[in-house]
């Protein structure tokens, strides 16, 4: 419970420690600093001393909080000498949970520490607060995914405490060598920070580069043809011109192709894992049906009593035979019937363990496989993967299934580019986005008053407003479809075919009379596990049909889009109100967070009207969110048309508001 | 028509009134000088007039229409302080911006440019600059429409001694080619040589003076009838006499010291004389005190 709060608490770290740190390059207050006889390295030390007084304050806070409200509302203080259990696949017993607290908080305070050394070394470099907290975001993101490599060598695993604890007995000595290895990087770190700043070759990094002469530019600029829209132009030159969007962007793109190229790569590998355990399950039958057959032959057993036994053994070892003939000649049509088969055999192995749901879904969903003719998914360890993407699973197989990073693969541009936003990556992309490109109008107002030099310009207010608004929105939708060619046209150019027809599962809160696929229970969704349901909801079911994913990943696209225009919009009428450039964003960023997890968790069918819910794109588009919350019109379709009129609500606002006060200072 | 027309202009910031029911007209060709000390207003009234701040009360017309009206800016220059610049950017970013804005031909980048002399920096980042850098690209940026007004708030912050030459005879040529301009400054000895009047600004108030009457020889008489002989004096015309301290000040105006002389010896008996060069200086002590 009170370490759950984890990675919120290190997004908010990481920005409130980077203004520290940059803050005063911007204001002067550094150059005073530097008059006074303080050595640099202690300033920077101070520094780094204040910011790790500030977040452990606040997790200390937080802790505290956490602990009262638990305790106060659930069952009790308890004692620090209860036993924790943790659960990695089977249960084991770590100790009492005060030495668990206290070594989780320690990992943690070293996981800290690394990542504030690295913060400082970027702020550093980089010397501009926005680019510092979009780049520290990222580091935390991209560290996480070293998270599951649990080692003392790698500080971004220590905030995997319980693999951590597991991965050796000698906990305890693994600490010591874990805390003074985070204390030896960081130090580095400092010191390569302390020597990037104090030398001149460290402190020319953030000049610009090439130096052109004025004669040449002014010449050129002369040559041009004249265009349009000029005060767009510039605003979009603005834009472009600050590294707070350049660098994420690029960032971005670059992660995006990775991750693309990563899951078309590792299809060939999943494929061939499945392979193995198909092959090692038939030889294990092979040999059962070999022993029973030497030992009816022997005389061992008699004939007739191991008759159904072999008789099962056989058609199981013909069922994984059908399989494994099916991959090695390569007929999708044959592996997906193989798949559904060993499927359905495997989970009625594990009786009422597996929901019937899910295996519905799936069987349903191989059938369409082989009806459009598209290739098979795979993972490495199936059958699991029948279950992740399902709603209908258990919460408990998918915490098993997170801990052993089962994913599931399909080498289609169509099929990678969905599983873009079905793993979050582009809710990532949207909140670097909205760091960096939504701050209305305090970019002319935080410690400048550019909007002055605006405002002495034969420019009407609109053009103003307008100007600014759609430069932004210009360049997130550039960005977005940037991002979005360039990943298809690359994972294209590898090898990935389109299969735009991929089926894509939409699940119907209500099915009519007419309805002739498969019904399911509501009360089975994993969202209502362990919860008593009302008579009324639970009578009825729901269904599902399919459709093609192309037309799933365009209304997300559509959704991401609108959103990340809805926080742009947003950010405009809030700007007007407050001046600071991380205030206003990362404000926007919060709003729609709270927003979004208010919508998710309280709100739930109200939540539909306000223009949260929708930035969780696939579970809206596949109509997951429709069953939860029980509201038959919440589709992507409802979702851009509520989107689009938050845009609107908020131009207008924010216009008229502009139109109104907006002279500044 | 005036060029600039401002009536009971008022403007506080809470409490604390900058600006008390002030008016100002400016003609066209004349160069006016707007001088107070720090935080006396300066920057406040030049923000109000250009309508980048909202004021209180009054109206303020520019070439003949409400400043309200973002048109005039086609014609009117208003160079603020470098707060308004892109670190970002770079100086040809900034002037290419301001004429395309203004509808201006390409050419006039390169003419602003060449005029202000910074060609060999306006591809740098303004990030980079000095104070006295920023300055020149935001006259360049100022001079860019070849405005019939143009209005500097401390046009001379940050330059060398070379460049506030330059700018001086810059803004003088400016004057001659018609026009007008209107300039603040919290350093007398910077416009007084230039400028036809002078704004002071005390109290939230203006004194509109004529800063000729400062800029000669001043000849201070005592005498026993001040009364009556500035009277005589007066009614010889040409001559500027007022009465300063109980003496008696007299500019002679190409007239000549003689005829005063032959004049007051006439009427009256001169107890002292004294010669001074009076420069705005002074009156800018006796405004404000010596600081
Ligand atoms: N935005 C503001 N808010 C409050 N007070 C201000 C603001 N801007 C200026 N002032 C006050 O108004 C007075 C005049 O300032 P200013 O016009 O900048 O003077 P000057 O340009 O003559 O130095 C000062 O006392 C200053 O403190
Ligand atoms: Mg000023």
């Amino acid at each position: 419970m009170i370490i759950g709060g984890g990675k919120r608490v290190q997004f908010q770290a990481g920005t409130y420690q980077d203004s520290i740190f940059t803050e005063e390059k911007n204001s002067g207050t550094e150059k005073i600093r530097l008059t006074q006889p303080v050595r640099r390295i202690n300033i920077l030390l101070a520094k780094l001393g204040a910011s790790l007084v500030y977040i452990f304050a606040f997790l200390i806070a937080t802790a505290l909080v956490s602990y009262l409200l638990a305790g106060l509302l659930g069952g009790g203080f308890g004692s620090i000498h209860y036993p924790v259990e943790i659960d990695i696949g089977y249960i084991s017993t770590i100790g009492p949970v005060g030495k668990y607290v206290a070594l989780a908080g320690l990992l943690y305070c070293l996981y800290l520490l690394v990542i504030i050394s690295c913060i400082t070394l970027l702020a550093a470099i980089v010397k501009e607060t926005s680019i510092v907290a979009v780049l520290g975001i990222f580091l935390i993101t991209i560290g996480s995914r070293w998270q599951a490599n649990a080692s003392h060598f790698n500080p971004f695993s220590f905030l995997n405490f319980q693999h951590f604890f597991t991965s050796s007995s000698q906990c305890i000595t693994e600490i010591w060598i874990a805390f003074g290895i985070a204390l030896g990087i960081s130090s580095l770190l400092t010191l390569l920070a302390h020597y990037v700043s104090t030398t001149t070759w460290g402190q020319n990094l953030s000049l610009s580069p090439k130096e052109k002469e004025g004669n040449k530019e002014l010449t050129k600029y002369e040559k041009k043809r004249a265009l349009p829209l000029p005060y767009f132009r510039f605003e979009v030159l603005k834009i472009m011109k600050r590294k707070t969007v350049v660098v994420p962007f690029i960032l971005l793109l670059v992660f995006t192709m990775l991750y693309g190229f990563e899951q078309y790569s590792q299809y060939e590998r999943f494929r061939d894992s499945e392979l193995a355990i198909y092959r090692t399950q038939a030889e294990s039958y092979w040999d059962s049906i070999n022993r029973l057959q030497r030992g009816v032959a022997e005389g061992i057993f008699k004939p007739e009593m191991v008759e159904e036994t072999l008789a099962d053994n056989t058609d199981t070892y013909n069922m994984y035979l059908y399989a494994i003939e099916a991959f090695e000649r390569r007929d999708t049509a044959k592996i997906a019937e193989g798949q559904k088969s060993i499927f359905k055999y495997e989970t009625s192995n594990w009786g009422n363990f597996y929901p019937p749901d899910t295996i519905s879904v799936y069987c349903a969903t191989q059938d369409e496989i082989i009806k459009r003719q598209v290739q098979t998914v795979h993972t490495k360890s199936p059958p699991l993967g029948g279950l992740i993407s399902s709603p209908f699973a258990m919460e408990s197989d998918l915490k098993h299934i997170k801990s052993w990073h089962i994913r599931n693969s399909q080498p289609s541009i169509t099929y990678i580019f969905n599983s873009l936003f079905k793993n979050g990556l582009a809710i990532i992309a949207l909140a670097i986005f909205a760091v960096s490109l939504s701050v209305g109008f305090s970019d002319e107002t935080h410690d400048t008053r550019t909007i002055c030099l605006l405002n002495t310009q034969p420019l009407h207010r609109k053009r103003i407003y307008f100007g600014k608004l759609l430069a932004q929105s210009a360049v997130f939708i550039s960005m977005i479809l940037i991002i979005a060619a360039v990943f298809c046209a690359g994972l294209g150019i590898a090898g990935s075919p389109l299969e735009k027809n991929f089926p894509a599962v939409q699940y119907l809160n209500q099915v009519d009379g007419n309805y002739s696929g498969v019904k399911l229970w509501r009360a089975n969704l994993r969202e209502f596990e362990g919860k008593a349901f009302s008579a009324s909801s639970s009578g009825y079911f729901v269904g599902f049909t399919f459709r093609d994913m192309l037309v799933e990943n365009i209304e997300m696209v559509a959704l991401l889009i609108l959103s990340g225009l809805v926080m742009v919009a947003f950010a405009m009428f809030a700007s007007q109100k407050i001046r600071h450039k991380i205030g206003v964003s990362l404000g926007t960023v919060l709003i729609f967070g709270m927003g979004y997890l208010a919508s998710r968790y309280a709100l739930r069918g109200a939540g539909i009207i306000f223009p949260f819910i929708w930035l969780n794109q696939p579970l809206v588009a596949t109509g997951e969110a429709s069953m939860i919350f029980d509201v038959n019109i919440l589709n992507s379709l409802v979702g851009i048309a509520i989107l689009a009129l938050w845009l609107a609500a908020l131009v207008f606002v924010g216009y008229k508001m502009f139109s109104k006060t907006g002279r500044y200072l | 028509m005036s060029v600039l027309s401002v009536k009971d202009l008022s403007k506080s910031y809470g409490k604390h009134k900058v600006l008390d029911n002030v008016s100002l007209e400016i003609r066209p060709g004349e160069l006016v000088a707007l001088v107070g000390p720090n935080g006396s207003g300066k920057t406040t009234f030049l923000n109000c007039i250009a309508n980048v701040i909202n004021i209180d009360s009054g109206t303020v017309e520019i070439l003949g229409k409400p400043h309200t009206d973002v048109s005039i800016f086609h014609k009117y220059s208003y160079m603020i302080d470098n707060t308004v610049l892109y670190g970002y950017l770079t100086g040809l970013d900034h002037l290419k911006f301001v004429c395309e804005t203004r509808k201006l031909s390409k050419d006039a980048v390169r003419k602003a440019v060449e005029t202000i002399g910074i060609k060999n920096f306006i591809t740098k980042k303004v990030k980079e600059y000095s104070l006295g850098m920023k300055q020149q690209l935001l006259l360049a940026m100022a001079i860019l429409n070849e405005p019939d007004f143009l209005v500097l708030d401390e046009p001379f912050n940050g330059l060398d001694p070379t460049t506030i030459i330059k700018v001086r005879k810059l803004l003088m040529e400016l004057r001659e080619q018609g026009t007008t301009v209107f300039l603040s400054s919290h350093n007398l000895a910077e416009v007084d040589q230039m400028t036809s009047h002078i704004v002071f600004v005390k109290d939230g108030k203006f004194i509109v003076e004529d800063i000729s009457k400062y800029q000669e020889d001043v000849y201070f008489f005592k005498v026993k009838n001040p009364d009556s002989t500035i009277g005589h004096l007066q009614a010889m015309g040409q001559l500027t006499v007022y009465r300063e301290n109980g003496e008696i000040a007299v500019k002679t105006e190409g007239v000549g010291l003689n005829p005063v002389l032959e004049r007051i010896q006439q009427m009256d008996e001169i107890e002292s004389m004294r010669k001074e060069i009076v420069g705005a200086e002074k009156r800018y002590v006796s405004l404000y005190g010596e600081t």
